[in-house]
């Protein structure tokens, strides 16, 4: 389960080392984002991640009361706009600029925490001679 | 026949021993970057290091917060996590026992002696680059906080040694040693207590295993990035006398306690002639106390920097049992204040307290109380001073430190308090 620290690395990467790819990637990613909608429903990016898993999970729990209240309430709000097939009226789109990672960086700590420690498990101790 | 000479002839020489062979605290201090240091040179295949900060309960800027501080510690740090403490000290062998007394927080670690600039580091991360994040309130320090408040206030002797501080201080050492379930503590009000608290100014190391040499130079290389700070003032803790009553329903017990300032030789005389403690399991002993109430009340001093708390302690199970108890030793008190003790009982006394003064200062407990006598008077404790000072002590001393206590008195009442005396039926 080290699927976003490794992707996360893989964007790192991207936009750090390689200008040229990164100049053809961010604007295709931008654009992917746009055309998939969620903003449409007043969602950000972070709430669309899996939360079914430990290390989702862990993170959600340690998000600040409020991040977490108004994950709920957007997510809520997105499940009444399905129900009805309706979108938010357009000047409540979520804007791009609104469009913040919250929970990935207490998804990635809880990501490496959960390696860290696969790491002791299985870790072998060699005897200095 | 002969043993019983044999035993009182050594009885005779040990009584007639001289200050000359009592030997000092044996400890060698020095101060480097504003850290002050102190090591005993023991030859043991253990070492123990001990960062003693002037951080404990009595400085807390909001209540609880240094017992909140203290549990944080050996959690995450920005260099290591505390899984990675953890498993580290394991692999090398080692353990480490953070303490909170009302005058300093206190990070132990003991470790076989060639591992000292690893268990070095380990400390100064604790100390200098902790993390303190809020998550880990929630899921490890916060349960561990009610886990030790619970345990507290189930001990009807510790709940009663709490409530005496607050009648007999209020403030300062007054202050509950263990967060309470009303203190509202965060992650933001440690991290600005561990800002005011956790420097250089405040930090006494004090090591026992390791030499005054090996511990200098770690000192430049870990500690260099942590604050130098300002000295944390000693809050003054005056006495106050009165009542505190807390309903529980751990067991009973009353405590009375009178408060004095901290080089006071004849309270500590008076404690150990009142006594209570056996000195040998399955006994009462032959202490004022023990045969007045049969081991139901026992005397102690605890030392503070700046003060020291006298106090008796009555529990016997049942409310009416430990209200005669208090009433027995409180007529003991009484008797002391009225006439001077005999010459025979004041040499056991003294005899007594010069070991309950002097023990402390030895083994683990030892490095604490050199790390707080550092912090606070800038030097170690001098043993020979605190063992020539309870030699001075009269009976006429001793007689007036009772009178004190008689007539002003803190008096704490944990159990079924409708059933419990008031200070002034007592005394």
């Amino acid at each position: 389960m080290s699927g976003f620290l490794r992707s996360f690395g893989l964007a790192n990467m991207v936009t750090s080392k390689s200008q040229g790819l990164a100049k053809l990637v961010v604007p295709l990613a931008g654009f992917l984002e746009e055309i998939n909608g969620y903003r449409k429903l007043g969602l950000r990016y972070d709430d669309l991640i899996a939360e079914e898993s430990p290390v989702v999970q862990k993170a959600i729990n340690r998000l600040p009361p409020k991040e977490y209240y108004d994950r709920v309430f957007r997510i809520r709000r997105a499940h009444q706009l399905s129900l009805m097939h309706q979108l938010l009226p357009k000047e409540e789109y979520l804007k791009p600029e609104d469009d913040i990672r919250y929970l990935t960086p207490y998804i990635l700590e809880a990501e490496a925490e959960a390696k860290e420690r696969e790491y002791f498990d299985s870790a072998t101790v060699v005897i200095k001679k | 026949m002969l043993a019983h000479r044999r035993a009182t002839s050594s009885f005779l020489h040990t009584a007639r021993r001289t200050l000359a062979t009592v030997a000092d605290s044996g400890f060698a201090s020095s101060t480097v970057e504003g850290v002050k240091l102190a090591t005993k040179e023991v030859d043991t295949p253990i070492s123990t290091l001990s960062f003693v900060v002037k951080a404990g309960s009595r400085y807390s800027t909001t209540p609880g917060v240094a017992h909140a501080l203290e549990r944080y510690a050996f959690q995450n740090t920005k260099t290591r996590s505390a899984l990675r403490i953890t498993r580290e000290s394991e692999f090398l062998g080692a353990s480490f026992s953070p303490s909170l007394s009302r005058d300093a927080i206190v990070l132990t670690a003991e470790f076989l002696k060639d591992d000292l600039a690893y268990f070095f580091e380990v400390l100064s991360d604790v100390f200098a680059r902790p993390h303190l994040a809020r998550h880990e309130l929630a899921e490890v320090v916060g349960t561990l906080l009610k886990l030790d408040s619970t345990a507290a206030a189930a001990d009807p002797s510790v709940a009663v040694t709490e409530a005496l501080h607050l009648a007999a201080y209020r403030r300062g050492l007054g202050l509950p040693l263990y967060a309470q379930p009303s203190d509202s503590i965060s992650a933001t009000s440690v991290s600005d207590y561990k800002d005011i608290v956790y420097t250089k100014a405040n930090l006494a190391i004090v090591g026992s295993g390791i030499s005054l040499d090996k511990l200098s130079p770690l000192v430049a290389d870990f500690l260099e990035d942590a604050p130098a700070g300002t000295d944390v003032p000693l809050p003054s803790s005056p006495f106050y006398a009165g009542d505190v009553r807390v309903p529980s329903t751990a067991g009973n017990a009353v405590a009375l306690g009178y408060a004095t300032s901290s080089s006071a030789p004849e309270f500590a005389v008076l404690a150990a002639l009142l006594g209570g403690t056996p000195s040998i399991k399955w006994s009462y002993g032959s202490s004022l106390l023990a045969t007045a109430t049969q081991g139901k009340a026992v005397a102690s001093l605890t030392p503070y920097a700046g003060s020291s708390l006298f106090k008796i302690i009555a529990s016997a199970g049942s409310a009416e049992d430990t209200s005669a108890a208090a009433a027995a030793a409180a007529s003991v008190l009484k008797s002391v204040a009225s006439k001077p003790v005999s010459s025979d009982d004041l040499k056991k006394a003294i005899a007594q307290a010069k070991f309950a003064a002097v023990s402390p200062l030895e083994g683990k407990p030892g490095l604490t109380a050199t790390g707080v006598s550092l912090l606070t008077t800038g030097a170690v404790p001098d043993t020979a001073a605190i063992l020539s000072a309870l030699d001075s002590v009269t009976a006429e001393k001793v007689k007036s430190a009772a009178e004190a206590v008689v007539s002003k008195v803190a008096v704490a009442a944990v159990g079924k308090v409708a059933e419990l005396p008031y200070a002034d039926e007592l005394l």
